[in-house]
């Protein structure tokens, strides 16, 4: 595992690290309000500022999981309210299959999260991140995954013996 | 030196073996032969071959090198030593074991791959003589005889009784000492020798034509396009090789730190040669054209010997059944 | 192949070529093995002599259609021309660019499960031949025989679309599922409850898909065989930035098929051909067959049989599956 990380597990204990991709025209400014709303929630997220919800593709998420991340939020305009129209319709309808399909390999689907957030809910971000973060926290550290520098075989090599 | 030896001794010389090392024999998991970790029940019946070559077994798919760790502006380096603890492989074939021979010098001449070379070093190499010619095999025409060879430690040809064992190497006749072995003439070994059912009259070519052939028909780009056209440009024909041996190099890192890895490389892929800002090798015709070429003349240039054993697995895995053979008769005309 | 037929196809290209319509035509000829057959890239009627469609004609000739980038005539089965239909739904062909001739399939034969059937190995098999509903082997001088469900490809028994969905010229014989009856309702689940993995419990789905990804060393034929990927330069030999590491680790060979999974969703016609090719024998189907059912059910879609209907991810409707968003 990453040393800084490893260092910070072993002197604070393990809290789950969440990605969460926030569009930028209204769950992203709804996370700034919950901010300037002086209301609290948990540390263990770290936003990523996209355009869309729409923009995030699968393989960002994939990427995320593989780059160590415990669980993944992805938050959205609401169905309607979308700044491109239809950005966040064709993004409910990509992480429904997603969803789905990390559910039959094994992951699962409580890692990989969606919510619609818009600009006014400051409230509602708060609630999704402690929601996301608990549940996270249950299912422990995403050991399957994770890319782990430090393991010199980074997953067993494949087809071989000893 | 020849002994023999009876299936019920060579069970339990196998099973006093696995106390000093790894055994490896063929085993079918998942719908397809490959080595493992042999648990002494009775010998795999018909086994022709591995879906992989064996070459994993000394050039692995996916090998550490180093670690890496960087902080302020300085890195640290650190050396990750290749695996250890001693390994019998046996059922391997006389072609699988000509290629590893083949292998040998591209990872001696230069500088020596400690990788490899340790693997070799580790490993006792049991074979088995065919009884049949695999499917899309051409190892006959390659100059190899599938029931002699001198390419391994000790040699085994199956007799009704059990097995005639013929001790090629110093190692070979230290792990036939004891009881389980007694002694046997060469006559017994040449009575012990089969004929291939499928043996054709003649050979598909004549490997003697085959570099110069292939030196010749470098320029006729209409030949090339012509017998590759339906490649894919997958990587089923290299890996699947037991001669090929190119391989990338790729860190799996975080920022600060990291690990080198070597894995297997094709050049088959489009990408294989694309350098910044210029790809030698961007139409598929002159990656097929540099695949023959390499394994039937320029490596025979450098090494005097053809990177090729005629093990037949491109030829049956190929998704698209372009058949080598065809190529090399053509080649060889 | 009756003669006559051939004749037909050899005079119809030739005029095809003399025309200027085409300038290659891709169909089937005889395998260097036994017991399939090998693609045949025409570039003049005269190649064409070498066609062969007596059996084994397992191939998707549609991706080819990424490489040859002109006006090419080519033989489909019914699945295949699906292929087609996604092709020119996602702007990679044009169908004045295509002279589509349609061939009937008794469904194609599966070795791994024929080897299967008779306890051995694909290289014993002698000799397979097909007789009304079942399909005979002779291995070691004996013969056996299989009901056809037993011995043809899993996708073969839930044939929907025997007919092809396109073409200008259909060959003569049956357009049947090979194994009928197959209705929307028998069809319903589209492995018709082969897939055991479904009902199992994470940890168990997990390991098996571990144990499979462990063994894929990233030769990446079900990539280049597949119709539906057709990126002229995939996302994995990107390395500035390196999105999917090459190296095949079990964790990267998951980003590597997870991610390819999602980017030929709506396109991908559950042809087989990535199961068929893998070399490390991944049952890539399993992915493809649930993808597309999770599709039909939850937007309706059927890849490539409807030019009319917009591919999945670029549409959407007020009532798409809100559920699972918070």
């Amino acid at each position: 595992m990453e040393e800084r990380r490893e260092a910070e597990i072993k002197e604070k204990g393990w809290e789950p690290k969440i990605l969460a991709f926030l569009c930028r025209w209204c769950s992203y400014a709804g996370a700034d309000l919950t901010g300037s709303s002086r209301i609290s929630y948990p540390a263990n997220v770290r936003i990523l500022r996209v355009p869309c919800s729409g923009r995030v593709n699968s393989l960002f998420i994939l990427k995320a999981l593989r780059s160590g991340m415990d669980g993944i939020l992805v938050s959205g305009c609401h169905p309607g309210d979308c700044h491109y129209t239809a950005g966040n319709y064709n993004a409910r309808r990509k992480f429904a299959i997603l969803s789905r399909l990390l559910e039959y390999v094994g992951i699962d689907p409580r890692r990989v999260q969606f919510s619609w957030v818009s600009a006014s809910e400051g409230e509602k971000f708060a609630k999704v991140v402690r929601e996301v973060v608990a549940d996270v926290k249950a299912l422990g550290p995403n050991e399957m995954f994770r890319l782990d520098p430090g393991n010199q075989n980074g997953g067993k090599p494949a087809a071989s013996p000893p | 030196m020849y002994r023999k030896i009876s299936k019920e001794n060579l069970r339990k010389w196998l099973g006093e073996l696995k106390a000093r090392a790894a055994i490896l024999a063929p085993a079918k998991e998942r719908g397809l032969w490959s080595y493992r970790e042999f648990g002494l029940q009775d010998f795999p019946l018909r086994f022709r071959n591995s879906r992989l070559p064996p070459k994993g077994l000394f050039l692995d798919p996916l090998r550490a090198l180093f670690a890496w760790k960087s902080s302020g502006g300085s890195v640290q380096l650190t050396p990750l030593p290749p695996l250890n603890g001693q390994r019998i492989l046996i059922g391997l074939k006389p072609c699988d074991a000509r290629a590893l021979r083949i292998l040998e010098p591209i990872f001696t001449r230069d500088y020596p791959d400690v990788f490899f070379l340790d693997n070799l070093s580790r490993t006792l190499r049991l074979g088995q003589a065919c009884s049949v010619l695999c499917t899309g095999s051409f190892c006959l025409e390659m100059g190899i005889d599938p029931q002699e060879s001198a390419d391994f430690d000790i040699f085994f040809r199956e007799i009704p009784a059990g097995y005639l064992a013929r001790v090629l190497t110093d190692q070979g006749r230290t792990f036939t000492e004891g009881d389980f072995f007694a002694e046997a003439s060469a006559g017994e070994w040449d009575l012990a020798r089969r004929e291939m059912p499928e043996k054709k009259e003649k050979p598909l070519f004549r490997l003697e034509r085959v570099p110069a052939g292939v030196a010749q028909s470098f320029p006729d780009k209409n030949f090339w396009e012509r017998v590759s056209a339906k490649c894919i440009n997958c990587g089923i024909c290299t890996y699947l090789c037991p001669t090929c041996h190119c391989f990338d190099l790729g860190d799996l890192q975080m920022p600060g730190q990291g690990v080198r890895f070597r894995c297997w490389d094709s050049c088959a892929f489009p990408g294989f040669t694309k350098m910044a800002g210029h790809n030698p090798r961007e139409e598929k015709w002159r990656r097929y054209r540099q695949r023959v070429s390499h394994k039937f003349n320029f490596f025979y240039q450098s090494f005097q010997s053809i990177a090729c054993v005629g093990c037949g697995r491109c030829v049956v895995h190929c998704p698209v059944n372009l058949d080598l053979r065809e190529v090399l008769v053509e080649v060889a005309r | 192949m009756p003669e006559t037929i051939k004749d037909e196809l050899i005079a119809l290209a030739a005029k095809l070529f003399r025309e200027g319509k085409i300038s290659h035509f891709l169909g089937y000829q005889k395998g260097t093995l036994k017991f399939q057959t090998t693609p045949l890239i025409a570039l003049n009627p005269e190649d064409l002599q070498h066609l062969w469609l007596e059996d084994f004609f397992f191939f998707n000739l549609a991706f080819y259609l990424k490489e040859i980038k002109n006006k090419v005539g080519l033989l489909v089965k019914g699945c295949d021309s699906r292929s087609l239909l996604s092709l020119i739904k996602e702007g990679q062909v044009k169908r004045e660019d295509l002279y589509v001739v349609g061939i009937p399939c008794p469904g194609q034969i599966d070795l791994r499960k024929v080897a299967e059937a008779i306890a051995g190995e694909r290289e014993e098999i002698e000799e397979i031949w097909r007789q009304g509903n079942e399909v005979h082997v002779r291995v070691n001088d004996q013969e056996k025989r299989l009901p056809k469900a037993l011995a043809l490809l899993d996708k073969c028994l839930h044939c929907r679309y025997p007919k092809p969905l396109i073409s200008d010229f259909l060959l003569p014989g049956e357009y049947a599922p090979p194994v009928p009856p197959a209705t929307p309702e028998t069809t319903q689940g589209l492995s018709r409850g082969r897939d055991e993995l479904r009902p199992k419990p994470l940890p168990e789905k997990w390991a098996f898909w571990v144990d499979q990804f462990q063994h894929c060393l990233r030769c990446y034929a079900c990539r280049n065989v597949c119709p539906a990927c057709f990126c002229p330069r995939c996302i994995v030999e990107e390395n500035m930035p390196q999105w999917v590491s090459p190296l095949p680790t079990a964790g990267d060979n998951f980003v590597f098929h997870l991610m390819r999974l999602m980017h030929v969703a709506g396109t991908c016609v559950s042809c087989g051909e990535c199961q068929r090719v893998c070399p490390m024998e991944i049952p890539l189907m399993r992915l493809h067959d649930k993808m597309a059912e999770d599709l039909e059910e939850l937007y309706n879609f059927v890849a490539g049989i409807d030019l009319d209907q917009p591919l999945p991810f670029r549409t959407f409707r007020q009532e798409d599956a809100d559920d699972f968003i918070k």
